[in-house]
């Protein structure tokens, strides 16, 4: 019973210790974000806001265009992310359980997909979206961030599908179910933590996609929240106004963490009713 | 029977995505290879040159010095992030009270921008304003204190730990979900037979466990290969190239100097060099795999 | 796979051009004599160089909405066109759809910029800059500061950028703290010297620099090189590729001084791991004496100067029996190049016109702070001096040679950064940089 505690209470210490660096971290970027400028540059690190300047707030939201730019970043990320989601998971599917001809191919063809630094690749990039008319489009962007998640989604997903029992399609055969349904009702629903997984980390990604948006997007309206931020990084690189990109911060960051706490209780739910079933 | 019954999904549930690879990932895949095989001028304009690039990237030894770093810090930030996110993921897998807010708080970092997390720790790192050396010199530990990001020693290692730091959360949650699928009964059969948690840990669940980090090591090996921001925030490469990667160089190349071919061809060799160190990866950790 | 990938790249490659120039098809520039009569209402971008929410970005606003005001039925779109997003810009206009007015396109004297001219892409400014100004009264090209002409003009002929501001790098020094321990500016080496050990007798570091962004480490031994050495010679060796630094002993004999001024301490503790914000903030918070740098100092930091601060500026020391250009001032202009296949190219060259206005350019040196390339508009009143340096200047040389372009930055401004860390010294220096420029250049 003691050995118990002392564990719990270590795993807890060390737990503990990861999240007051994080705690400090989101407390020093809140911190900042109510400081001005010149308290910013002036005071040592952690020194706290004299006054709270929620003034910050109002200036990053008007100058990141948080309003329109907030709009197009969550068509763009939710769109991409679940096309992105549902194409991995039809994809990884035969190349995690069915034996064909070519398959190793095709999978080192979304392993490629991972390999391939994005600085180069641009300008090709840039060309196909212009020759196809969907330069400077969301439709554009949705579509070139879905293909980037593609890549990690079936390779993550893959390697859960592999960890299911092989006797989860035989028994489901003599039950009479055919093989597409028994993907939709026998290997999908196990595969709750994975899918939450991609998904996150899809959306993620895409949320905070700056160079493609950067390239292939030059009309105001149609710019995502990145773009905004970028603007305020700017200004505070070669105008101190460092108080703004902390409140930019702020503003990009707290929708993207209640979703997270919101998806996590779905993980958790998932997983419940994958043990009730087992 | 069943096999031949699940074949005829192969075709019509790889279509959509192999589709949109092809026109959106390998299309200008290839262009890439074709646009290093020229000389380019910033505006565009383009001379043939063949494998000239080629020949050129072989003897530039910015490029070697440049891979080198990027495989260190591979190497470097491998070690420091594999084993506490194993370390995380497990524990928060113990039926922990407040489980779920230490689950939120160890992702949280990931959704603050590179940007910011960089600016952060460039002032963290500062080596007088700075709060690491003030905290090592309160702890009597000044004898520890460095300049961090200005030492060529310590800068590399510097900024993986941040970036480490920034996207540890992604793999606790990966890793994660791989404890949650482990299967309860053969754990719980090894705790009635008396198995310590430390040697089931050991012997159940890694093995089980094995494809899952064969899987993160190789993404971590092909994401780290291309590592670039965190660099060109807060180094830029230096000090003296001691933190230039292949990311940062081709970028430069590209950018700074408007050499599109070269850089074409650097990111060519980088994908050869990734799918090459991939394919060893995985044969080596599949032969580990034989062992059990 | 590998034969897949074969086929498939034999499909694609047989079906498609290399490159990305979509050049639309040249239309015919308007005639010079009479432009403005021909400016007609309609949409204009415009790169700019000012952030969202910047003081700077607000004055061009309200530049851009005079026009629409003046040709009704004009929209002009500001497009943030600096640092990061240069790669965006630079891809719309290979492909032929780039924002009609831009910066960054054109530098005379940086031969790396030059083939945008050569590809076509850009208007001659100089028929239309001939022509009388109404403003004025005399010739558009008149306003300009003749000393900038050599930044406007291509060697091969014909003008294709106008500067909206200029940024001259100069010695900024802490007036106040150099009077209360008596040290008078710097005006040659043995003054910087003397300074040097004067600030360290009263406990302040001499100089703030940054070590994480080494072209900043490099102004140092540019500036040196400028005065020892000379810019002609020293831009045939480093950025021509022609010869070496050991052929000419006033390269070694800057870097021994960049070596003396390292080993009295003159730059401040740490500076190795502080960034460029930071070791500028260390400068205005008294900490450090002096800074090398360009004159955005002052609107960069404008937020953060404390309001007693008494900043003086001294053009880089002259250098006492130095064979170089003792009273050259490094400077680089920002130049609006105006894209020659737009749809609305007199409408865009006002925009030009109106940017290098005496009166714009003298809202941006009184609000902003920006030093002009214009006559008659005065000096940014939080640069005091910078008029008498910029009169009393020889000349105005491009800054760092026009290095940051070549691949020679990489081997040249890294051994500075070893230098000034202490890992090397000068003859060391110098044989390393040989060594890096003989690779590049194959010489």
């Amino acid at each position: 019973m003691t050995r118990w505690s002392t564990r719990t209470l270590l795993i807890h210490l060390c737990l503990g210790a990861v999240a007051l660096s994080t705690v400090s971290a989101f407390g020093w970027v809140f911190n900042v974000s109510m400081k001005t400028n010149t308290e910013f540059l002036r005071t040592s690190p952690w020194t706290l806001a004299t006054s709270w300047h929620w003034d910050n707030y109002a200036q990053a939201w008007a100058n990141a265009h948080v309003g329109g730019y907030f709009g197009n970043s969550v068509v763009v990320s939710v769109s991409a992310t679940a096309l992105g989601v549902v194409l991995a998971t039809f994809a990884a599917y035969p190349l995690a359980r069915i034996r064909f001809r070519l398959s190793g191919a095709v999978m080192g063809l979304f392993l490629l997909g991972l390999m391939v630094p994005w600085m180069v690749t641009f300008i090709p990039l840039y060309l196909a979206l212009q020759d196809l008319g969907l330069l400077d489009t969301r439709l554009g962007l949705v579509l070139v961030y879905a293909t980037g998640n593609l890549p990690f989604n079936v390779f993550v997903l893959t390697g859960f599908m592999r960890t299911l029992p092989r006797e989860l399609e035989e028994a489901a055969a003599m039950d009479g179910a055919s093989p597409a349904r028994t993907f939709v009702s026998v290997i999908v629903p196990l595969l709750g933590p994975g899918l939450a997984s991609v998904t996150i980390i899809s959306f993620l990604q895409n949320w905070n996609e700056f160079f493609y948006a950067l390239v292939l997007i030059h009309t105001p309206e149609r710019m995502t929240l990145p773009l905004g931020l970028f603007q305020l990084g700017q200004a505070a690189d070669y105008g101190t106004n460092w108080v703004t990109l902390f409140a930019g911060m702020m503003i990009t960051v707290v929708p993207v963490l209640a979703v997270f706490a919101l998806m996590q209780n779905h993980i958790t739910r998932g997983l419940t009713a994958g043990a009730l079933k087992g | 029977m069943l096999g031949k019954a699940q074949r005829r999904l192969v075709v019509p549930f790889l279509l959509p995505a192999l589709a949109l690879l092809a026109v959106f990932f390998l299309y200008p895949l290839v262009r890439t290879a074709q646009l290093s095989g020229y000389a380019f001028e910033r505006s565009g304009a383009a001379a043939f040159a063949g494998l000239g690039q080629y020949a050129r990237l072989a003897g530039d030894p910015d490029y070697g010095n440049a891979l080198k770093n990027t495989f260190m810090m591979t190497f470097v930030g491998g070690c420091m992030l594999f084993p506490p996110a194993v370390a995380i993921a497990w524990a928060l897998n113990q039926r922990l009270r407040g489980e779920r807010f230490y689950r939120f708080v160890v992702f949280a970092p990931v959704v603050l921008s590179v940007a910011v997390v960089s600016l952060m720790w460039k002032f963290l790192l500062h080596p007088t304003l700075g709060l690491i050396n003030p905290a090592l010199e309160s702890l009597s530990l000044g004898g520890l204190a460095r300049t961090w990001l200005g030492d060529p020693a310590t800068a590399l290692p510097s900024v993986a730990f941040v970036s480490v730091w920034h996207g540890i959360g992604i793999w606790v949650v990966l890793l994660s979900a791989g404890f949650a699928r482990l299967p309860a009964e053969v754990l719980e059969a090894g705790r009635i037979d008396g198995a310590g948690e430390w040697r089931l840990f050991r012997s159940a669940m890694l093995p089980m466990m094995r494809d899952l980090f064969r899987i993160l090591v190789v993404l971590w090996f092909v994401q780290s290969m291309q590592a670039f921001a965190f660099v060109y925030i807060m180094t830029r490469g230096g000090p003296f190239g001691s933190t230039a990667l292949a990311g940062t160089l081709a970028y430069s190349v590209a950018f700074d100097q408007g050499d599109l071919g070269y850089a074409a061809a650097m990111g060519v060799a980088l994908v050869v060099i990734i799918l090459v160190g991939t394919l060893v990866l995985n044969r080596v950790m599949r032969r580990d795999a034989l062992e059990y | 796979m590998k034969r897949t990938l074969a086929a498939l790249s034999a499909l694609l490659l047989a079906g498609c051009s290399v490159g990305g120039t979509v050049t639309k098809a040249t239309g015919q520039a308007p005639a010079a004599t009479g432009w403005r009569d021909t400016i007609k209402a309609g949409p204009l971008e415009a790169g700019v160089l000012s952030a969202e929410g910047t003081p700077g970005l607000k004055l061009l606003r309200e530049v851009a909405d005079g026009l629409q005001r003046d040709y009704r039925g004009s929209a002009v779109t500001l497009t943030f066109a600096n640092t990061q997003a240069r790669p965006a810009i630079e891809q719309r206009w290979r492909a032929g759809q780039p924002p009609d007015a831009d910066y960054g396109m054109f530098d005379g004297t940086d031969p790396a910029t030059l083939s945008w001219v050569d590809q076509g892409k850009l208007l001659d400014l100089e028929p239309y800059l001939k022509q009388t100004d109404p403003d004025t009264g005399k010739p558009w090209l008149d306003r300009f500061n003749p000393s900038v002409l050599k930044f406007m003009r291509h060697p091969g002929g014909g003008i294709y950028g106008v500067p909206s501001e200029l940024s001259v790098h100069v010695l900024f020094y802490n007036a106040k703290l150099f009077r209360g321990l008596g040290i008078q500016p710097p005006r040659t080496w043995d003054d910087l010297l003397a300074a040097t050990d004067k600030l360290k007798a009263g406990g302040v570091a001499p100089i703030a620099v940054t070590g994480l962004f080494e072209p900043y480490m490099g102004m140092w031994s540019d500036h040196l090189w400028l005065r020892t050495a000379g810019y002609d010679r020293t831009r045939q060796v480093v950025t021509a590729g022609k010869g070496n630094l050991k052929d000419d002993p006033a390269f070694l004999k800057g870097l021994t001084m960049l070596q003396d001024l390292r080993d009295r301490g003159a730059f401040i503790k740490g500076f190795e791991g502080t960034d460029f914000t930071a070791a500028q903030a260390q400068f205005f918070q008294g900490k450090a004496g002096m800074i090398l740098m360009g004159s955005w100092l002052v609107s960069e930091m404008k937020d953060v100067i404390p309001a007693d601060f008494e900043l003086g500026v001294v053009p880089f020391p002259a250098v006492t029996g130095g064979g170089g250009d003792q009273g050259a001032v490094m400077a680089a202009p920002q130049e609006v190049s105006i894209y020659r296949s737009g749809d609305h190219v007199p409408l865009a060259l006002e925009w030009a016109r109106r940017l290098t206005s005496v009166k714009v350019q003298t809202r941006r040196a009184t609000e902003i702070g920006e030093v002009s390339a214009v006559l008659g508009v005065p000096s940014p009143p939080g640069i005091p001096g910078i008029d008498a340096l910029l009169a009393g200047a020889d000349d105005l040389r491009p800054r760092d040679f026009g290095l940051m372009r070549t691949k020679a930055k990489d081997v040249v401004y890294p051994e500075i950064a070893k230098l000034l860390f202490g890992k090397q010294d000068a003859a060391q220096t110098q044989a390393a940089i040989d060594r890096g420029l003989r690779r590049v250049y194959g010489n």
